[in-house]
């Protein structure tokens, strides 16, 4: 199990040194970059821009290029070409500001999609199944940043709350009690609109997974030892039936990331996403570079603890 | 012509474990209601084997499953009882029901490479029955399972407790069903179609434990099968169904010498054993109406090849052949009375 391990990590390490490769090429390839950002300035002359390029070592080739990234990085003096700031400390920061959205998010998605599915599979057909299908399509359907402000506008008007950013502004002195509050609200509202796509997409698919158990023999057997229906659906059928969703479950990370690109700008939330989109709109190579290769790295150890994950709770399957 | 039910059919009623009478089991579905299982009447008793034969899709199963008070939405009984000693099942309540199941019958199904579940451990399969109806802790519920092993011929007992379905043969993950099934001695042991998914020296073993178990435990068992060979060996009366209704019902020896019903014979005469090697099989033409096309009549009237004009669209009633030979023609009743 130990070499099986080691592989795979090796393998994954391969992989990620190909990504990096391919994330580095597909940004530099990507139209516009960092010296050109104000192309309309009256102040930018072409020696500026020369004088940018030169310093960023924009007219090195991509190789060259790549490996003072990798350098960079690695050394911890990769700056950002916007503020000259160090990035690893800079996406850090960031990544903790994000951290409580996700937590939040990732609780509301497993703790809603789970009951929700079950449910409906178990009443197929019923009015309940037919309902939760349709608000499932109507979420996934509708844009996360409509729906977004939709709830703004809703609860400003209806609760009378600031929910933009992580605080209120100069709420610093308040007394405790009013700046949990405050903290709560702001958190509890982007964390929702960050879940609601989750939950609508997962919990059907824990419909469908759980429909297809129900179907398996060996409930049928369950039910014919004389167990009570609780027993049958919650021991019998969902254990088999949460086997996929391990899987799901290592890609979670990556997928919130990317939602939260969308959703900290809509909640001016000062975390990752917003410093992805933030870089990506400055052509702050170095920044999206991480963010990015970030990403991959967290992608991978996901679908690594999926893979260990799932020895331990399906029988059938051994590291080895 | 004497109208018949169960209740004449069985010779000793002190010792019968369960009757279906007059039993009708439907299916509601968009397209309206389906009779899958029309008067379906039978009865076995302690210590005795019936066999309920017929074609795929003939309505043993639901007839099985709705003993045990499992159809699944949208089949329902409509009309009829179920009895279990003393008590009417088919009016119990599910939180009644479960009480029976797994207790008072058993059941073993076709496919045990999918009957187990996967995830679980033979040990807390087994263990599951005994805590449940017989209020077994841990300690004791592994006892009795270790001793319920050994009763199906499992050998290394205590090792296969810890192990898990996959690591297990087919014929192996049979007998872990078959010891679940009877864990709680149950009155009544309804193996549907048993060794259809092993190989052939594996079904003989597993035939010959079922035989051996009944013998021990008094059991009643229904035997569902399409093996003709099996029920000759291992029953005692047989019940051939067609298309949701049983046709003839007779003891073994007595099916097999004498059959009255025009399916029963084309199904003996099916049998490979009948014809010289080399030559064509006989047949059966056509295959059995699906619910929606079943005649208003008889339903064998559309393959039948002595059918009367009355056949399709009246039903035949149970005629008596001698004293325990039962079975459902026009033809054949007009022929012999």
């Amino acid at each position: 199990m130990g070499q099986y391990l080691l592989r795979n990590l090796l393998q994954r390490l391969v992989l990620l040194v190909i990504v990096s490769f391919l994330v580095h090429a597909l940004v530099h390839l990507a139209p516009g970059e960092p010296a050109e950002v104000d192309p309309n300035n009256p102040r930018f002359k072409a020696e500026d821009v020369a004088k940018i390029r030169a310093a960023f070592h924009l007219d090195e080739p991509l190789h060259v290029q790549y490996a003072l990234w990798i350098r960079d990085l690695f050394n911890g003096e990769l700056k950002s070409f916007k503020d000259g700031q160090p990035v690893l400390p800079k996406i850090w920061e960031r990544f903790l500001n994000s951290l409580p959205l996700f937590i939040c998010a990732t609780l509301i998605i497993w703790t809603l999609s789970f009951p929700t599915g079950i449910h409906a599979a178990v009443r197929r057909g019923s009015t309940y199944d037919r309902s939760t299908t349709f608000i499932a399509y109507a979420l996934i359907s509708v844009p996360g940043f409509f729906l977004s402000y939709l709830v703004i506008l809703w609860v400003v008007n209806a609760f009378g709350v600031p929910v933009i950013g992580m605080h209120t502004f100069g709420s610093e002195h308040a007394s405790v009690w009013f700046r949990s509050m405050d903290n709560l609200w702001h958190l509890v509202v982007p964390s929702l609109m960050l879940a609601v796509a989750g939950v609508a997409i997962l919990s059907r698919y824990v419909r469908s997974q759980m429909l297809e158990v129900i179907g398996q023999d060996y409930v049928r057997t369950a039910r014919a030892k004389g167990l009570d229906a609780d027993s049958v659906i919650y021991s019998h059928a969902l254990r088999n039936a949460l086997l996929p969703f391990v899987t799901m479950f290592g890609l979670m990370l990556p997928e919130l990331i990317s939602g939260a690109v969308i959703i900290e700008q809509i909640f001016a939330w000062p975390g990752i996403g917003r410093l992805s989109f933030d870089a990506i709109l400055a052509r702050d190579y170095p920044v999206v570079l991480t963010v990015t290769l970030m990403a991959a790295v967290i992608t991978l150890a996901g679908t690594f603890l999926s893979d260990i994950l799932y020895a331990v709770v399906d029988p059938r399957i051994r590291l080895n | 012509m004497i109208p018949t039910t169960a209740r004449t059919l069985s010779d000793d009623m002190s010792k019968r474990v369960l009757s279906l009478e007059r039993l009708h089991v439907s299916f509601f579905t968009d397209a309206g209601e389906l009779a899958v299982v029309r008067d379906v009447s039978l009865s076995v008793s302690a210590g005795e084997t019936l066999a309920l034969v017929g074609e795929s899709g003939c309505g043993k199963s639901v007839t099985a499953l709705a003993t045990m008070g499992l159809l699944d939405h949208p089949g329902r009984i409509v009309a009829g009882d179920i009895t279990l000693g003393d008590d009417v099942i088919s009016g119990f309540s599910e939180p009644q029901m479960r009480k029976v199941r797994g207790a008072r019958i058993g059941m073993i199904f076709q496919e045990p490479m999918t009957s187990l579940n996967p995830v679980f451990t033979i040990g807390r399969q087994l263990a599951e029955v005994l805590r449940l109806h017989r209020g077994h802790d841990d300690r004791a519920a592994r006892l009795a399972s270790l001793a319920l092993l050994e009763r199906v011929r499992i050998p290394a007992a205590l090792e296969r407790l810890r192990q898990y379905p996959h690591e297990l043969s087919g014929g192996m993950k049979q007998r872990i069903m078959i010891a679940m099934a009877i864990a709680c001695e149950p009155q009544l042991l309804i193996a549907d179609e048993p060794t259809t998914a092993l190989d052939v020296t594996i079904q003989a073993q597993i035939l010959e434990l079922l035989d051996e178990l009944q013998k021990d435990l008094g059991m009643a068992v229904i035997l569902i099968t399409h093996n003709l060979g099996v029920v000759a060996q291992y029953a005692q009366r047989v019940a051939v169904m067609y298309a949701g209704e049983i046709v003839e019902q007779a003891p073994v020896t007595e099916l097999f010498a004498d059959p009255r019903h025009p399916y029963t014979q084309a199904l003996l005469q099916s049998l490979p054993g009948t014809v010289d090697p080399g030559r064509q099989l006989n047949v059966i033409q056509g295959t059995v109406p699906t619910p929606r096309e079943f005649p208003a009549g008889c339903r064998f009237a559309t393959r039948c090849g002595e059918v009367l004009s009355r056949c399709a669209s009246d039903v035949p009633p149970a005629s008596r052949h001698g004293g325990n030979h039962v079975f459902s023609c026009w033809q054949r009743m007009e022929s012999t009375s």
